[in-house]
C-alpha cells in the first residue's frame, strides 16, 4: 500500500507533468527531496531548506 | 392506721429538679415524672421510711392516681405497708427522686427506655 | 506497521510510585489489550501517558496543555519529590524503539510553581542507538504523526464532539475538516509551497531593482507595490488569525465557567433537595419526640411489669390452688351428705334402695369428724378467706400490665436516634455542598455567559470570513503578479536575465506544489470517505445504511442503499459515524497501527458494541480498549476471548487515592 509520502510525490511528478513544466524532472524529484527531509523543520529553519532548493536552481539555471 | 393523704409532693429539691425534667421534657408532664419515681423505687424494693426535711405539696392524688392504678401497685407490690397507701406513695416519690436526680447527675441526661431496661 | 511492546510509568499522575508497567500484546490475532478500571481511577492518565511519552505534550478536554505539575502524581509532590517519568518501547518497520522521559525540579528550585521550575530530559532510541531530537521527531511524524493522533489515541469522552459530524458548517466539521486537511496537507508539499514563495518574492525584489532603469521599470513597480500589498494582506491574516485564537480561548474559558455555573446549579438543587430531606426528617424527629412524650405517660408501668407479672403468676397459682380447695371442699361436703343419709336411713339408700354394707354408727361418726376437721381445717385457711380479695388484685395487675401504648418507649427512642444520626448526616452533606457552591449560581449568569460566548462565536465567524477576503485579494494580487511577469519575460530588456528565469521557474515550482496538495487532499478525502463508508457498513446494525459521504464543507451524510442521503439520525449512529471516519483517518494518515480507546462505548447499545470489537482489531495491528464495567459484560467478554491478549485492572492503592496497575490472569 502506498504510503503518504508516496502518494504525495505522485501527486506532485503529475501534477508538474499535467502542467506542461518544462523544469526537468530530476530537478523537480531534487527540490522535492529536499522538502521531504527538512518537512518538520518549523519556520524558523527554513532557510536551510530555501537555500539548498537555490543551489538546485543555481544549478538548473547555469546549465541553460 | 393513720388518716391518708389528699396531697402530695416532694422535698424542696427534689420538686426543682421534677420541674427540670419536665421542662427538659424527659416527662410529658410532671405527674408522669411523680409516678415514673414512685414505680422506680418500686421497682428497686425500697422500703423507705418517713420523708425528712420541708416539702413542697404539688398535686392532689386524685390528680396523680386518677384510676387508682398508682395506689393498686403500690398495694400489689407492698402489701405489708403499715402507712396510708399515699403517705407511702409520697415516701416512694421522694425516694425515687433522689436515685434519679443521682442518675441525671451522673450521665448528663435521664434515659427512661434505659432505666426501664435495666429493671427488666 | 506499529505495536506498543511496553509502558513504564513512575509517579504519573494517579499512578504513584514506580513499578506501573504494561505489556502490550504483539501476537497478529490476540492483538485485544483490555485495561479496565472504574471511573476516576486512570484509564484517561494511561491514555495521556502513551500521547506524553509520543509527543512531549499532553492536552486536556479543553485543549490545554497540561502542566507538569498536574502530570505529577500528588502524593509524591507532597513527599517533595518532583520526578515523574514515562517510559515507551514500540517497534515499527522492523525496528525497536524506546522513548524515555522524565521531569524533574531544578535543582535550585525546592518547591516548583510551574514548568519553567522543571527540567524536561528525553533520549529517543533506535535499535539501541541514541538519535537526536530532530531525527527523533523526524521517526515520531513519519510513524505516529502527531495530527492524526487524535484518532488512534482515542478519549473516547471527546465521542460526543463527534456526534455533530452529520450537521453541515457545525463546530466538529470545522475541526474535522482541519485535522484531515493537516493530515491531507502532507507538510513536504505545503512547505514546498511555502518555500518557493519566499523565493520568489526575493527574486522578484532583486528583478525589480534590476529593472528599475528600464522601460519595463513600470511593470516591475507595479509587481513590487503587488508584493507589498500581499504582506500587508498577510499581516492581516496572521493577525485576525492571533484574535481569533484569543477569542477562542475566550469561548474555552467561558465554556469552563458554563460548566461551572453549571455544576453549582446541580450543586443548588442538590442542597434544595437535601434541605427537603432535612426538614422532613426534623417534621418526623418532632412527631415522634410527641410520641415519645404521650408515652411517658405510662412508662411507670413498665418499670413494674417484672415484679407485676412475677406476682400474677404467684397469683394465678393460688388461685388454682383455691379452685382446687373449693373442689375438695365440695367433695368433702358430699361425702358428710352422704354419710348423714346412711346414718339415717338405716343402712339404706334413699335414692336406689340399695341395702348398705355393714357399717357401725360408730365408724360413720367417726369418719364424718374426719371429714369436718378437714373441712374446717380449709375454711380457716388464709388463701380461701382471701379468695376474692386475690382475685379482685388479680384482676388490678391484669389491667396494670395490659398497656394499649401503640409503640414502646425503646422503640421510640431508637427510632429517635437513627432519624437524629441521619439528620447529622444530611446538614453534614449539606455544609459539604454550600462549601462546594461557593458563591450561589444564578440563572442569569448562565444565560450572561451563554450570550457572551454566542457573541465570540459570531465574531469568529466575522474574522474567518475576513481571512478569506484577504486570501481571495491575495489571489488576485498573485494573478496580477503572473500576467505582469509574463510581461516581464517576453520583454528585451528581462527575457535573458538569470534573475528572470529564477522568478519565472519559481513561479512554476510554487504553482505545482499548490496544485499537487489540491490534488492530494481530493484523493485522500476520497479515501478517508471510502475507508469510513467501509467502516460504517461494518459496524452499524441496521442494513438500510449504506456508506458514508464527506460534503464540500466536511459535513458527514448517512447514504442508504440507493445512495441518497438520510435526513434523519437513529440514536447511536452518530456515534458509529464517529468512530468509522476515526478509525478511516487513522489509517489513512498513517500506516496500520495501534489503536487506544478509551471508554469507546458510550451510549452504544450491545449490538453495536459487539460490531465494533469484531470490526477494531481486524483495522489495527493492535486494539486497547480502556473500559468501566458498564461498557462491558461476560457475553461480550466471551466472544472477544480468542482476541484478547491480555488484561489489565486498574485498582486503588491502599491509601484509596492513588492508583496501581495489576496484570489480570
Amino acid at each position: 500500500m502506498k504510503n503518504r509520502e508516496d502518494k504525495a510525490l505522485e501527486a506532485f511528478i503529475q501534477t508538474a507533468q499535467e502542467s506542461s513544466s518544462e523544469i526537468p524532472e530530476n530537478v523537480l524529484l531534487e527540490i522535492y527531496q529536499i522538502e521531504k527531509n527538512y518537512q518538520y523543520s518549523d519556520e524558523s529553519d527554513r532557510g536551510v531548506a530555501i537555500r539548498e532548493i537555490e543551489k538546485v536552481l543555481d544549478k538548473y539555471i547555469g546549465s541553460l | 392506721m393513720e388518716k391518708d393523704a389528699t396531697t402530695i409532693g416532694l422535698t424542696k429539691e427534689n420538686h426543682s429538679m421534677l420541674k427540670k425534667f419536665d421542662e427538659e421534657n424527659i416527662f410529658n408532664e410532671m405527674k408522669d415524672g411523680y409516678r415514673f419515681a414512685i414505680a422506680y423505687s418500686l421497682s428497686k424494693g425500697a422500703i423507705p421510711g418517713k420523708v425528712s426535711g420541708g416539702k413542697t405539696t404539688i398535686f392532689n392524688v386524685g390528680s396523680i392516681d386518677e384510676n387508682q392504678e398508682i395506689s393498686s401497685a403500690i398495694l400489689a407490690l407492698s402489701p405489708q405497708i403499715e402507712v396510708p397507701v399515699y403517705v407511702y406513695a409520697e415516701r416512694l416519690a421522694e425516694a425515687g427522686m433522689t436515685e434519679l436526680v443521682k442518675i441525671y447527675r451522673q450521665n448528663n441526661r435521664l434515659n427512661l427506655s434505659e432505666i426501664i431496661e435495666e429493671t427488666s | 506497521m506499529m505495536k506498543f511492546l511496553k509502558l513504564n510509568l513512575k509517579n504519573f499522575m494517579p499512578f504513584y510510585g514506580d513499578g506501573h508497567e504494561i505489556k502490550f500484546p504483539t501476537d497478529e490475532y490476540k492483538n485485544i489489550l483490555l485495561v479496565h478500571g472504574y471511573n476516576t481511577y486512570g484509564k484517561t492518565s494511561l491514555l495521556r501517558s502513551l500521547r506524553w511519552a509520543l509527543y512531549g505534550h499532553v492536552s486536556d478536554k479543553f485543549d490545554r496543555e497540561i502542566s507538569y505539575l498536574d502530570l505529577l502524581n500528588r502524593t509524591s509532590a507532597k513527599e517533595g519529590n518532583y520526578k515523574f517519568e514515562v517510559v515507551l518501547d514500540f517497534q515499527a518497520n522492523d525496528s525497536v524503539y524506546k522513548i524515555t522521559r522524565n521531569v524533574s525540579s531544578k535543582e535550585s528550585i525546592s518547591n516548583p510553581l510551574n514548568n519553567n521550575d522543571f527540567m524536561h530530559q528525553s533520549w529517543f532510541k533506535k535499535d539501541g542507538t541514541v538519535l537526536t531530537d530532530e531525527e527523533a521527531e523526524h521517526e515520531i511524524n513519519l510513524i505516529a504523526p502527531e495530527p492524526v493522533s487524535r484518532f488512534f489515541l482515542f478519549d473516547g469522552e471527546l465521542l460526543k464532539e463527534y456526534e455533530h459530524l452529520l450537521e453541515e458548517d457545525s463546530e466538529v466539521g470545522k475541526k474535522v475538516k482541519e485535522s484531515i486537511e493537516q493530515i491531507l496537507g502532507v507538510p513536504s508539499l505545503s512547505n514546498g509551497r511555502n518555500d518557493t514563495s519566499t523565493l520568489s518574492k526575493k527574486y522578484r525584489a532583486k528583478q525589480n531593482k534590476e529593472l528599475k532603469k528600464t522601460n519595463v521599470s513600470d511593470i516591475s513597480g507595479q509587481i513590487e507595490e503587488l508584493d507589498k500589498t500581499i504582506e500587508i494582506h498577510e499581516k492581516e491574516i496572521l493577525d485576525t488569525k492571533a484574535l481569533i485564537t484569543r477569542s477562542q480561548s475566550r469561548i474555552d474559558l467561558i465554556a469552563e465557567n458554563i460548566n461551572n455555573i453549571e455544576e453549582k446549579s446541580k450543586i443548588a438543587d442538590e442542597i434544595t433537595e437535601i434541605q427537603g430531606e432535612i426538614r422532613e426528617i426534623k417534621s418526623s424527629i418532632k412527631d415522634l419526640d410527641n410520641k415519645r412524650l404521650e408515652a411517658t405517660s405510662s412508662a411507670w408501668k413498665l418499670l413494674l411489669k417484672p415484679k407485676l407479672l412475677k406476682i400474677q403468676k404467684e397469683s394465678l397459682t393460688n388461685i388454682k390452688n383455691i379452685v382446687k380447695q373449693f373442689e375438695k371442699v365440695g367433695e368433702l361436703n358430699k361425702e358428710i351428705s352422704l354419710l348423714s343419709n346412711l346414718e339415717l336411713h338405716d343402712q339404706s339408700c334413699e335414692i336406689c334402695n340399695t341395702k348398705s354394707p355393714n357399717i357401725d354408727a360408730n365408724t360413720l361418726v367417726n369418719k364424718k369428724n374426719i371429714i369436718q376437721e378437714e373441712l374446717n381445717r380449709i375454711g380457716i385457711s388464709p388463701d380461701y378467706l382471701d379468695f376474692s380479695k386475690i382475685n379482685s388484685n388479680q384482676e388490678i395487675i391484669d389491667s396494670l400490665l395490659n398497656s394499649n401504648e401503640e409503640r414502646t418507649l425503646k422503640s421510640l427512642d431508637d427510632e429517635i436516634d437513627n432519624k437524629s444520626v441521619q439528620l447529622v448526616k444530611k446538614e453534614s452533606d449539606e455544609i459539604t455542598l454550600r462549601s462546594d457552591l461557593g458563591d450561589e449560581a444564578t440563572v442569569k449568569e448562565i444565560t450572561d455567559e451563554y450570550q457572551k460566548m454566542g457573541g465570540l462565536k459570531e465574531s469568529i465567524v466575522n474574522l474567518e470570513t475576513n481571512i478569506q477576503t484577504e486570501k481571495s485579494s491575495i489571489t488576485t494580487c498573485e494573478k496580477q503578479i503572473k500576467l505582469l511577469e509574463d510581461l516581464i519575460k517576453e520583454s528585451e530588456e528581462a527575457k535573458d536575465s538569470p534573475t528572470t528565469k529564477y522568478v519565472s521557474i519559481l513561479s512554476e515550482l510554487n504553482d505545482i506544489f499548490s496544485n499537487s496538495i489540491d490534488r492530494l487532499r481530493d484523493e485522500l478525502k476520497k479515501e478517508v470517505e471510502q475507508k469510513a463508508s467501509e467502516a460504517f457498513s461494518k459496524l452499524i446494525h441496521r442494513k438500510i445504511y449504506d456508506g458514508l459521504k464527506i460534503n464540500n464543507n466536511y459535513g458527514l451524510q448517512i447514504l442508504n442503499q440507493e445512495g441518497d442521503e438520510v435526513p434523519m439520525k437513529s440514536s447511536g449512529a452518530e456515534q458509529i459515524v464517529a468512530l468509522s471516519l476515526i478509525d478511516a483517518l487513522s489509517r489513512t494518515g498513517r500506516d496500520s497501527g495501534p489503536v487506544v480507546m478509551d471508554t469507546p462505548f458510550g451510549r452504544l447499545d450491545d449490538v453495536h458494541r459487539e460490531k465494533i470489537v469484531e470490526y477494531l482489531p481486524e483495522s489495527a495491528s493492535q486494539l486497547m480498549l480502556f473500559v468501566h464495567k458498564g461498557e462491558t459484560n461476560d457475553e461480550m467478554l466471551e466472544k472477544m476471548a480468542s482476541q484478547i491478549g491480555s488484561q489489565y485492572k486498574i485498582d486503588l492503592q491502599d491509601d484509596e487515592i492513588n492508583s496501581l496497575i495489576r496484570k489480570m490472569n
